[in-house]
C-alpha cells in the first residue's frame, strides 16, 4: 500500500487536489449480486444496448467481475470484484493521451471526469486504461418505448461514438455543490453524497469517502491492514481501495504483478 | 527605391503561413468541439424528463419480503428506487430485481389487454367475451361438481385479497385454495402449534442467531427477508458464522464461513448426522437433557443415530468426517445456532422429511422457541369486514390435490414468478378439458393459459404486503400506485367481482378499497405494535392513531406495521412431532431411501438440478438481461453449469449444444464449465422470463416427486453437433 496516503495527491502531476473522494471495496462482503451494476445504470442513464453486446462492447461503468482461487471441486473458490474507474491520482493515464482535454481531474474532489461533448471517440484513453473501466458507445442509446420517461434528469444520455466511464455520479455530486451553495458553503464535503452504487450495495461493501481526511471510514479502511489497489507498481495512485481478509485473494493480485514484471523484465 | 512587388509566391507564403498558423490556435479544435457537441444532440437521442424532483416512499411487492423503498420521481414518474435505510425490516435493502421496479410497466412482455389462446396464438378479446365463456364453465362446475374441481392458485397468500380468493374456492364442493411451496412457512410448520393458540404463527430471529447452519437456503440472494440477516453481517465483520450445506456453490456458499458440497438427496443425512454428534457427545443445552432422555426411549431414534456417525455420514454426504463433526461442534460452541431449510426459490423445495431432520438441530441447540432461533409470533389481524356465514377454503399444498381433478384453475400471478413447475399442474388439470385463467401482468404461466386478464403491476396499484414467512413479528404494508396502470388492467377483485357475477355465483361485491381498509381497521382495532411513517421519518404507536382512517392516510404514503414482540413464552417442545415414535420410523425409511438414491448417483449418469436466481422474474427490466449478458453473475438462460471433469467424462467442451434426457423430456443446452461445480452434477437455471419457448423452463423434465419436490434428477448429458 502507498505511503503517502496523507500526502495530498498530485492528479496528471501537476497540481494538488483538495479533497480525494475514493472508494473502499471490501471483496469479502461482496456477494456478486449486481446491484451496484444495476443502480448505476439507472442513475446514469446507460441505455440497455442491443443483444449482440457482450462484456467487451457493453457500457457498465461499474463492473463486478468473478475471480478464482484457480483450484478445483470442492476447494474452488470464488471472489466477486467491482471494478470501477479507479480515479487514478497520479499521472491519470487517460488524461494524459487524450487529445481533446476530454478528460480531466476535478482539483476540488480528485474526480477524474469525462466530458463526453469534447471526445471524439479516437479510444486512446481506453487503450491506455489498465483497468478497462472505459466503455465505448458502439450504438445510439435506445430504450424501449415509453421507458425514456424513467431516465435521470442529472445526466444526459451519451450518443454513440463516445468514450464514457464512472464519474463517481456527477449529477449527485453537482446536486450536492448546489445544495452547499444553498446553505451558503462553498466547499461540498464527501458525506454530502453518495454515488449510486453504493447507496444501493446491499451488503455495505462498498463505501465512500474523502480520503484526504483521516477521520474518514473510506480513509481508515483503506490504511487497513488488509487493504490493496490494483496494479500498484504502475503507481498511478489510484483512489480505489479494495480489502480482504481472505488471503488466496491479496494473494491473487500479487500474483498478477509477479508474472507481469517477470514478462516484462 | 527599390519597389516592393507582391507576386505570387508572396501570395502563396502567406496563405500557407496562415494555414499553418491556423493549425496552431485553438480555431480547429474548437470546430472539432463544437461538431462533436452538435452531433450529440440528435433527434432521436432521448431527453430525460424535466420538472421538480420529489422523493416518496412504497413497499416493494415483487416479492413477499416486502423491502421498503425510496422512489425518487420526476412529477409523478419515478426515475430511481433505493432501499429505504430507516425500513425496520429492510434497511435499506433492496435487491436487483426491486431496483429496476419502475422498468416493469414498460416491458414489451407486459400483459395489458385481456386475451385467449387460439390455434397457438394469443389473441385480445373483449373482457365480457371471456368473461361470459369462463362464467359459463364455472356455472357448470357449480352444477356438476363431478366433472371437476375448481382450483385457485393464490402467488401472495395472507393479504386481504387472498380472502376472496378463499370465498371462491368455498363456492364449489371440493374447491381447492393453493399456495405456493414456501420453503420458510413449510419448514416452520414442522413446529406447528409449539407456542399455544395465542402465537400461532412462528417466526424466525435471524438477528440474534450466532451461527446458521444453511441448508440450500440462499440466505444472502432472495430467501425470506435477506435484508435480516445482511444487516447483521453488515454491523459487525463478524456477523453469525455462516455454513452453507448444498450441493451447488452459490453465491451464498461463495460468501458463507465453510461450504459443504453435499450430494443432492443427501441434506437429511447429513442433518441427522450432525444430530447425532450433538446427542452422541452431549453438546446440547442442559435444559435438553429431559427431552433428549425420552427421545432416547424410540427404537427408531436410537438406531437412526447410532446409523449416522461422522464417518458414515461423511461417505453418504461426500464430505469429510471431519467437517460433519467440526460443523456439529461449533454449532455448539455457538449457540443460539439456527439451521435453515432452504430451496433454491424456484430451484427446488425440500420434502417433509428432510425439513423434519433439519429442524431437529434446532430442537437440539435450543433454536425452537428460543432468543436467536424459531420464535412464535401473533397473526397478522383479520381484515374487520363481515366474513360471517362465509366459509373460506383453508390454504393447502398443491401436492395434495389428486391428479387429473382440476376442471377449473385460477392462477392470481401477483409476484411475477413461477413458483411451481407448469408440469406439476398440468398434472394436476382434467386431460383436455380444463380451463386455466391467469391474472397477469407478465409472462407467469402463458404456455398454460387459454385465458389471460391483465392486472395491475407493482407501482400500479395499492397492494397489501402481509407478514412474510421468516418475520419474527407480523407486519404490513401497502405498495402505493405511482404509475396509472393500463385501461384494460383491473385487480383481480374487480375480475373476480365480474367472474362471479357471470357465473350467477352467490358473492358479495367486493373492491379493493375495502379490502385494504378492513385490513387497515383490523391493525388499527388490534392496537398493538407501532407504525413506521417515512414521509416523516417518525414511529408511532399503533395505539396512538385516533381513527383507523387517520392510519389508512399513513399506509398510503408508505408506511409500515410492526407488531410488538412476542411476550416470553415457554414453547411446548414434546407436543411437536419428534416425541412421537412414527416420526422416527419415517425418518428411518427415509434415510434408507436417501442411500440408494444417493448411491445411485456415485454409480453412474449425471444429477440435473435447476437453480433460480434474483433476477429470474416473468416480466423484467431490459436491465436485467444486459446484466446476465455482460457479466458472468448470473447463469444465462439455456446453459447446463458442469465441472471440467464430467466434461472430459462426456466429451463435452464449454459453449457445445448438449442436451439433457431425464424420464420426463429432453432439454437443449449450452455447456458452461465451472470448477466448482460438483463432478457428476449438472445445474440449470431456470429462465422464468423467457416466454419465447426458447429456453424452457428445465422444471418441467425434471421428476416431480408426489409431494411436489423436484430438487434432483437423474440424467442424461449428451453432445449435441456430433
Amino acid at each position: 500500500m502507498s505511503d503517502n496516503m496523507n500526502h495530498k495527491q498530485e492528479a496528471g502531476g501537476t497540481r494538488p487536489v483538495r479533497h480525494r473522494f475514493g472508494m473502499a471495496v471490501d471483496l469479502d462482503r461482496c456477494n456478486g449480486c449486481g446491484a451496484c451494476m444495476l443502480a448505476c445504470s439507472v442513475e446514469n442513464n446507460i441505455a440497455p444496448v442491443p443483444e449482440e453486446a457482450d462484456d467487451r462492447k457493453g457500457i457498465t461503468w461499474i463492473r463486478v467481475y468473478r475471480a478464482r482461487n484457480g483450484a478445483a471441486f470442492p476447494e474452488a473458490r470464488t471472489v466477486f470484484v467491482p471494478v470501477l474507474c479507479q480515479q487514478c491520482g497520479h499521472h491519470t493515464p487517460c488524461v494524459s493521451v487524450c487529445p481533446q482535454q476530454a478528460v480531466d481531474v476535478d482539483q476540488e474532489t480528485g474526480i477524474v471526469g469525462q466530458i463526453p461533448e469534447r471526445c471524439l471517440g479516437c479510444r486512446y484513453c481506453m487503450a491506455a486504461c489498465p483497468y478497462h473501466a472505459r466503455y465505448f458507445n458502439w450504438w445510439d442509446p435506445v430504450w424501449p418505448k415509453g421507458l425514456e420517461k424513467t431516465l435521470n434528469p442529472a445526466v444526459a444520455p451519451r450518443m454513440r461514438g463516445v468514450v464514457e466511464k464512472c464519474n463517481l455520479c456527477h449529477g449527485r455530486l453537482q446536486a450536492a455543490q448546489a445544495k452547499a451553495a444553498a446553505e451558503g458553503r462553498r466547499d461540498v464535503r464527501a458525506e454530502d453524497y453518495q454515488p449510486a452504487c453504493v447507496e444501493a450495495c446491499p451488503t455495505g461493501a462498498l463505501v465512500f469517502g474523502d480520503l484526504n481526511d483521516a477521520a474518514s471510514q473510506v480513509s481508515q479502511l483503506a490504511r487497513g491492514p488488509n487493504s490493496f489497489r490494483l496494479l500498484e507498481r504502475l503507481k498511478t495512485e489510484p483512489n480505489t481501495y479494495y480489502r480482504s481478509k481472505r488471503r488466496w485473494v491479496r494473494e491473487l493480485a500479487a500474483q498478477g504483478v509477479t508474472r507481469k514484471e517477470e514478462s516484462v523484465g | 527605391m527599390k519597389q516592393t512587388l507582391i507576386d505570387r509566391r508572396h501570395i502563396l507564403k502567406f496563405l500557407g503561413g496562415s494555414a499553418l498558423g491556423t493549425a496552431l490556435t485553438p480555431l480547429p479544435w474548437k470546430v472539432l468541439d463544437d461538431v462533436s457537441i452538435w452531433t450529440q444532440n440528435w433527434s432521436w437521442i432521448p431527453v430525460p424528463p424535466k420538472g421538480e424532483k420529489l422523493v416518496r416512499h412504497t413497499t416493494c411487492a415483487l416479492c413477499p419480503a416486502g423491502c421498503g423503498v425510496k422512489v425518487s420521481c420526476i412529477g409523478a414518474q419515478p426515475v430511481g428506487l433505493f432501499g429505504l435505510p430507516g425500513h425496520p425490516t429492510s434497511r435499506g435493502f433492496l435487491c436487483p430485481a426491486g431496483l429496476l421496479g419502475h422498468h416493469l410497466p414498460y416491458d414489451p412482455r407486459r400483459v395489458a389487454q385481456p386475451s385467449r389462446l387460439m390455434a397457438e396464438s394469443r389473441r385480445a378479446l373483449p373482457a365480457e367475451q371471456i368473461l361470459s365463456e369462463l362464467g359459463k364453465g364455472l356455472a357448470r362446475l357449480k352444477a356438476d361438481p363431478a366433472a371437476g374441481r375448481v382450483a385457485i392458485i393464490d402467488s401472495l397468500p395472507g393479504r386481504s385479497t387472498s380472502i376472496a380468493y378463499r370465498r371462491l374456492a368455498s363456492q364449489f364442493t371440493g374447491g381447492a385454495y393453493i399456495v405456493p411451496p414456501d420453503p420458510v412457512r413449510r419448514s416452520l410448520g414442522v413446529f406447528d402449534g409449539i407456542a399455544g393458540e395465542a402465537y400461532p404463527e412462528l417466526g424466525i430471529d435471524v438477528k440474534r442467531a450466532r451461527m446458521i447452519v444453511s441448508f440450500g437456503a440462499d440466505l444472502l440472494e432472495g430467501w425470506g427477508t435477506p435484508a435480516r440477516l445482511l444487516s447483521g453481517r453488515q454491523a459487525s465483520d463478524q456477523g453469525p458464522l455462516l455454513t452453507q450445506i448444498e450441493p451447488r456453490y452459490s453465491n451464498t456458499a461463495a460468501m458463507a464461513d465453510s461450504w459443504l458440497p453435499v450430494r443432492p438427496g443427501s441434506e437429511l443425512m447429513a442433518a441427522l448426522g450432525l444430530a447425532a454428534v450433538l446427542v452422541n457427545e452431549k453438546l446440547f443445552p442442559a435444559d435438553l437433557l429431559p427431552s433428549v432422555q425420552a427421545l432416547n426411549e424410540m427404537a427408531d431414534f436410537r438406531e437412526l443415530l447410532a446409523a449416522l456417525p461422522p464417518s458414515r455420514c461423511g461417505d453418504l454426504c461426500g464430505i469429510s468426517p471431519e467437517a460433519v463433526a467440526r460443523t456439529a461442534r461449533e454449532m455448539a460452541a455457538h449457540f443460539p445456532s439456527l439451521a435453515l431449510v432452504g430451496g433454491n426459490c424456484s430451484g427446488g423445495p425440500f420434502d417433509k422429511n428432510d425439513h423434519l431432520a433439519i429442524n431437529f438441530l434446532n430442537l437440539m441447540t435450543g433454536a425452537a422457541g428460543g432468543e436467536g432461533g424459531i420464535v412464535p409470533r401473533r397473526s397478522l389481524p383479520d381484515p374487520d369486514f363481515d366474513v360471517e356465514g362465509a366459509e373460506l377454503a383453508s390454504p393447502t399444498d398443491l401436492s395434495q390435490v389428486p391428479d387429473e381433478s382440476i376442471a377449473f384453475l385460477v392462477i392470481d400471478s401477483t409476484v411475477p414468478r413461477q413458483a411451481i413447475p407448469s408440469a406439476l399442474i398440468q398434472r394436476k388439470l382434467v386431460p383436455g378439458e380444463a380451463v386455466v385463467l391467469a391474472f397477469a401482468s407478465g409472462t407467469q404461466y402463458s404456455d398454460l393459459s387459454p385465458y389471460v386478464l391483465p392486472v395491475p403491476l407493482y407501482l400500479e396499484a395499492f397492494q397489501e404486503i402481509p407478514t412474510p414467512s421468516d418475520s419474527p413479528v407480523a407486519s404490513c404494508s401497502f405498495s402505493v400506485p405511482l404509475v396509472p396502470a393500463p385501461p384494460a388492467a383491473v385487480s383481480s377483485v374487480q375480475w373476480l367481482n365480474r367472474l362471479a357475477s357471470s357465473a350467477r355465483l352467490d358473492w358479495p361485491e367486493l373492491s379493493d378499497d375495502s379490502l385494504a381498509d378492513a385490513r387497515i381497521k383490523g391493525i388499527w382495532s388490534c392496537k398493538r405494535g407501532s407504525v413506521y411513517g417515512y414521509s416523516d421519518g417518525t414511529a408511532k404507536a399503533n395505539s396512538d392513531f385516533a381513527s383507523a382512517g387517520e392510519l389508512t392516510t399513513v399506509f398510503k404514503s408508505g408506511a409500515c406495521w410492526l407488531d410488538s414482540p412476542a411476550d416470553a413464552v415457554k414453547p411446548q417442545l414434546t407436543g411437536s412431532a419428534y416425541f412421537r415414535p412414527e416420526t422416527w420410523g419415517r425418518l428411518r425409511r427415509a434415510v434408507n431411501q436417501g442411500i440408494e438414491v444417493v448411491s445411485k448417483q456415485t454409480n453412474d449418469g449425471v444429477i440435473v438440478m435447476p437453480f433460480s436466481t434474483a433476477l429470474a422474474t416473468t416480466i423484467a427490466s431490459p436491465l436485467a438481461a444486459k446484466l446476465t449478458r455482460e457479466s458472468d453473475l448470473y447463469a444465462r438462460p439455456g446453459v447446463a453449469v458442469i465441472s471440467p471433469s464430467t466434461a472430459g467424462r462426456l466429451a463435452l467442451q464449454e459453449g457445445q449444444k448438449a442436451e439433457i434426457e431425464t424420464s420426463n423430456g429432453c432439454l437443449r443446452v449450452r455447456i458452461r464449465l465451472d470448477e466448482s461445480t460438483a463432478p457428476g452434477m449438472v445445474f440449470v437455471p431456470v429462465s422464468e422470463s423467457d416466454a419465447s419457448g426458447a429456453h424452457p423452463d428445465p422444471r418441467n423434465v425434471c421428476e416431480i416427486s408426489e409431494d411436489g419436490v423436484w430438487r434432483a434428477t437423474p440424467a442424461k448429458l449428451r453432445r449435441l453437433d456430433v
